[in-house]
């Protein structure tokens, strides 16, 4: 390695077509978004640069703060969903006879490579009024409406059977994002299972520990550092969601990347939706910094 | 022997089609430092963790205290591990560590603090308590997994490879060590080791596995001088070996033809095949070699070892013997040119007459 780095002809060749490709499809574009967010409209496809703040002070307007605010909840909670669903899965597949490993993991990442779109489309169909969960329910309704009528007691269920509405409210916009997150959360935390000797496990229960206590007080504690990985892995493309509440809130749960998409196609704003897209990635990148910084402190910690 | 603490029944341990452990019966008594010998794979470890109730017997019975514990999970069993790679908790302090099992049993917070103490002091680790593991060393991490084991009081504490992750001049000490504890805490002891050395050092007496099936078990002494089989001869010590031609038994006797040496009698012969042995310190070297077995080799490399001298001995058939010298024999062989033809003489009864495998 050293002598590559030595050789000048040789390290530019191999970081050459990176370093250009870098430049040109991703600094430059996001430098025209970055002058964007400080300009205005000054006619209908021109954009000046004016350097100034009103873009970025739009942001702090109760109807998108409330938006963003919105769009940090439902990320949350659907990262808080992918850990809890996601951490007994790693378990299993972890815990799972080596045979099995390789298939049970295909299992978790077979959606990946299915369409977004199409995937989002069966869970409208699932979702929806008349959807498969629906249709569980109106089951399972009709079965206790049955039952109740044999014991005298009808109509102890309603009259008739109400649909839940999933489709245009939080919680199915929620499904559908823990729903295409959760492999995200489960790849980290299947690797950190993976990588802990399992003598810690046995020696706490050789220590008298039950299960639940050594899954609480040595399996999580020493996994931790998946559980961030994780969480950090879902949250962030949680807050950059589009299609999810786009198709599945029916415009009425927006989340603030369907604002931003709003502001570059009907609303031709380009500057505030590029100063929406910069405060999103300013976001993202104070979390990394966080995260960073409480990694380092942990290491400066453990030599001390 | 008094009341065994542990015993193990006729157990037998498969996995799908291997058999890991076979047939093996065991009792190991109070107070005793046993230990468990075999090469990698023999099952030693399968039988420790059936022990510690990490593993189930697919047949028999684990018996500790003298209630049937095979199917007893290993938070609710008397006995503790102290683990190979330690498995010291990282995230919690030597303290907590030592700690966890007392918590676990939910032992008052009051009783907690002075036993933790006490362990600690036992392991000499008094001035670490507020340390986490990664600010100390593989012997001290040890200590602690000791400490932590030992403050439960267990009736049996299980040690698996033990020194295997220590350094040779800390493995040394920390024999000793061990000795010292399990003497002076009078709980019984079982360690598993591949190491003979280790175990003839440590142990009062020795189980020696291979391939599942338990060979012999006796005192070290025992196990060197009076070996049940070729395989038992071979890993306790070193041996060299003479494969029988030829068996005429009389009675419990025998009268074996080897190859190499002349017809031999021996009083008494184990059944089957039969291979002879003789210990290299055995084997008497020069013109004042003395026994009823006597055969002529050349003289091949000689390893100095200060106080004595390995020779290796090569036959008229073309094997190599070795011979352990000192004293007066081994200056006679230090003068010696290598190749020289020298006389070899040893007792029949330092041979023995062993079933070979």
């Amino acid at each position: 390695m050293e002598s590559w780095r030595r050789s000048l002809p040789a390290f530019a060749a191999f970081a050459g077509p990176t370093t250009l490709w870098l430049l040109v499809f991703f600094l430059i574009p996001l430098g025209i978004i970055w002058m964007y967010s400080f300009g205005e409209n000054v006619s209908l496809t021109e954009i000046e640069t004016t350097w100034t703040f009103e873009n970025y002070r739009r942001i702090f307007e109760p109807e998108i703060a409330t938006l963003f605010w919105r769009t940090v909840k439902l990320a949350a909670i659907t990262t808080f969903f992918c850990l809890v669903i996601g951490y007994p899965v790693a378990l299993v597949i972890a815990t799972a006879e080596q045979k099995w490993k390789p298939w049970l993991l295909l299992l978790i990442m077979l959606p990946f490579w299915t369409n977004l779109l199409i995937r989002t489309y069966a869970m409208l169909n699932i979702l929806g009024t008349q959807g498969r969960v629906n249709g569980l329910l109106e089951w399972g309704w009709q079965f206790l409406d049955g039952g109740a009528a044999l014991v005298g007691l009808d109509g102890l269920f309603g009259e008739r059977f109400v649909p839940v509405r999933f489709l245009g409210t939080e919680l199915g916009v929620v499904i559908g994002l823990v729903y295409v997150h959760l492999p995200f959360a489960i790849l980290p935390l299947y690797s950190a299972m993976e990588r802990l000797d399992r003598s810690y496990l046995e020696a706490s229960m050789d220590l008298g520990g039950g299960q639940i206590r050594t899954f609480f007080l040595i399996l999580v504690p020493l996994t931790s550092a998946g559980l961030v990985t994780a969480a950090i892995i879902t949250f962030i493309p949680a807050l950059g969601s589009f299609l999810t509440p786009d198709l599945l809130g029916r415009g009425q749960v927006d989340m603030i990347a369907n604002v931003i998409e709003r502001q570059f196609k009907k609303a031709n704003d380009w500057p505030f939706g590029s100063a929406l897209s910069l405060f999103l990635l300013y976001v993202t990148f104070i979390i990394l910094a966080i995260r960073a910084i409480v990694d380092m402190q942990n290491a400066k910690g453990r030599r001390a | 022997m008094s009341q065994p603490i542990v015993s193990i029944k006729s157990v037998s341990k498969r996995f799908g089609s291997f058999v890991a452990v076979d047939d093996v019966d065991l009792e190991i008594a109070e107070g005793e430092f046993f230990a468990m010998l075999g090469p990698s794979g023999c099952g030693k470890t399968t039988l420790l963790r059936m022990i510690a109730g990490f593993e189930t017997p697919t047949e028999g019975q684990v018996m500790i205290g003298g209630v049937d514990m095979s199917h007893t999970p290993p938070n609710r069993r008397p006995v503790n591990m102290v683990f190979q790679s330690y498995a010291v908790f990282p995230h919690m302090s030597v303290e907590k560590n030592v700690a966890y099992g007392l918590k676990m049993d939910r032992v008052p917070a009051a009783e907690i603090a002075p036993r933790v103490k006490e362990a600690l002091a036992l392991v000499q680790l008094s001035q670490f308590a507020e340390r986490k593991p990664d600010q100390l060393s593989g012997g001290q991490r040890q200590r602690v997994a000791l400490a932590r084991a030992l403050v439960k009081k267990p009736r049996v504490l299980l040690l698996d490879e033990p020194l295997s992750a220590l350094d040779a001049k800390l493995r040394d000490a920390m024999r000793l060590e061990l000795v010292k504890l399990q003497k002076s805490i009078g709980v019984s002891f079982i360690m598993v080791t591949h190491d003979q050395d280790e175990a003839l050092a440590v142990a009062d007496r020795i189980a020696v596995l291979h391939q599942g099936r338990l060979r012999q078990v006796a005192k070290p002494e025992a196990l060197y001088q009076r070996p049940a089989d070729a395989f038992v001869a071979d890993f306790i010590g070193k041996a060299n070996f003479f494969p029988a031609l030829k068996v005429t038994r009389a009675g419990a006797g025998a009268r074996v033809e080897t190859k190499e040496l002349p017809p031999l009698d021996f009083p008494s012969a184990p059944e089957g095949n039969l291979t002879l042995a003789v210990r290299p310190e055995k084997i008497g070297l020069g013109p004042e070699a003395e026994g009823e077995v006597r055969i002529e080799a050349k003289l091949g490399d000689v390893a100095f070892q200060g106080d004595s001298s390995l020779v290796e001995l090569l036959l008229p058939s073309g094997r190599a013997l070795l011979a352990a010298t000192h004293g007066k024999s081994a200056a006679w062989v230090g003068a010696q040119k290598e190749g020289a033809t020298i006389p070899l003489g040893w007792r029949v009864e330092d041979m023995l007459a062993l079933k070979a495998d």
